[in-house]
């Protein structure tokens, strides 16, 4: 099992146009449902909340990753948007956020157990700056899997 | 100098994970020698191996959370910081740690 096998580009938008945080939040839900990750919009978008309430997840150079761990989870998966225009949030270097992933995983913890390691092997690739500059270029969501499953030197 | 961590945040999901990699970077940036475990979701990852505690100058511990296995660590110098502070700023902060530790 690799990085792409958790990569699914019907789940990825390059050039979203929400017009907040939770109009953003609830369109990547929305793909989340359109492909059968989660079985409830509403449900799955509040259980990120509760995590949204624990801390910031805007990890700085306009990068978010917003996470539930939800019943309402099916399948395990990250949407990813990269935004027209950059939206408030909570960010650790207070600046805005315009690329957003967003993690699916489902409330318990058992579940699919690979899957969440390939899931934290992509949190890990975001730790590397250059890879997040590179981020804010791709044009189309085979590009952003692309970057993010380039085997890393650490 | 030789430095053990452990990163561990509330989900266990994303923070965990990138704060390893921004750990392991800093340090070895900084010419350390490091490993680091992650307790998230789905368990212990990379765990420690108990040689490399005993060798180690300094326990980081990157945590938002209470850990498992903290009796490992039993009269080390360890030193604590919250996931985010490592994130925002990671070679500030093994900066500090070679102050605190003279190293």
């Amino acid at each position: 099992m690799n990085l792409k096998d958790v990569l699914d580009e019907n789940i990825i938008q390059i050039g979203m146009n929400a017009k907040d945080k939770d109009d953003a939040l609830h369109q990547m839900a929305k793909m989340l449902f359109d492909y059968k990750y989660i079985d409830d919009v509403e449900g799955f978008v509040s259980d990120v909340y509760l995590r949204e309430a624990e801390g910031a997840t805007g990890i700085g150079q306009g990068i978010a990753i917003p996470h539930g761990k939800s019943k309402n989870a099916k399948n395990l998966g990250i949407a990813i948007a990269t935004q027209e225009h950059p939206i408030e949030w909570e960010t650790l270097d207070g600046g805005k956020v315009d690329t957003i992933f967003l993690f699916c995983v489902s409330s318990d913890a058992n579940f699919a157990r690979n899957h969440m390691l390939m899931l934290s092997k992509v949190a890990a690739r975001l730790a590397d700056d250059e890879l997040l500059g590179m981020l804010h270029q791709a044009s189309t969501p085979q590009q952003m899997i692309e970057l993010l499953s380039e085997s890393d030197d650490t | 100098m030789k430095i053990v961590g452990v990163a561990a945040c509330t989900a266990g999901i994303a923070h965990t994970y990138i704060a390893r990699e921004k750990l392991l970077k800093a340090a070895r940036l900084r010419g350390h020698e490091i490993t680091c475990e992650t307790q998230g979701n789905i368990g212990i990852e990379d765990e420690l191996k108990p040689q490399d505690i005993r060798d180690a100058d300094v326990v980081i511990l990157a945590i938002d959370i209470a850990i498992d296995k903290m009796e490992r660590f039993e009269g080390k110098k360890v030193i604590k910081v919250d996931t985010s502070t490592l994130i925002k700023n990671p070679i500030g902060f093994i900066q500090k740690v070679e102050k605190v530790i003279g190293k």
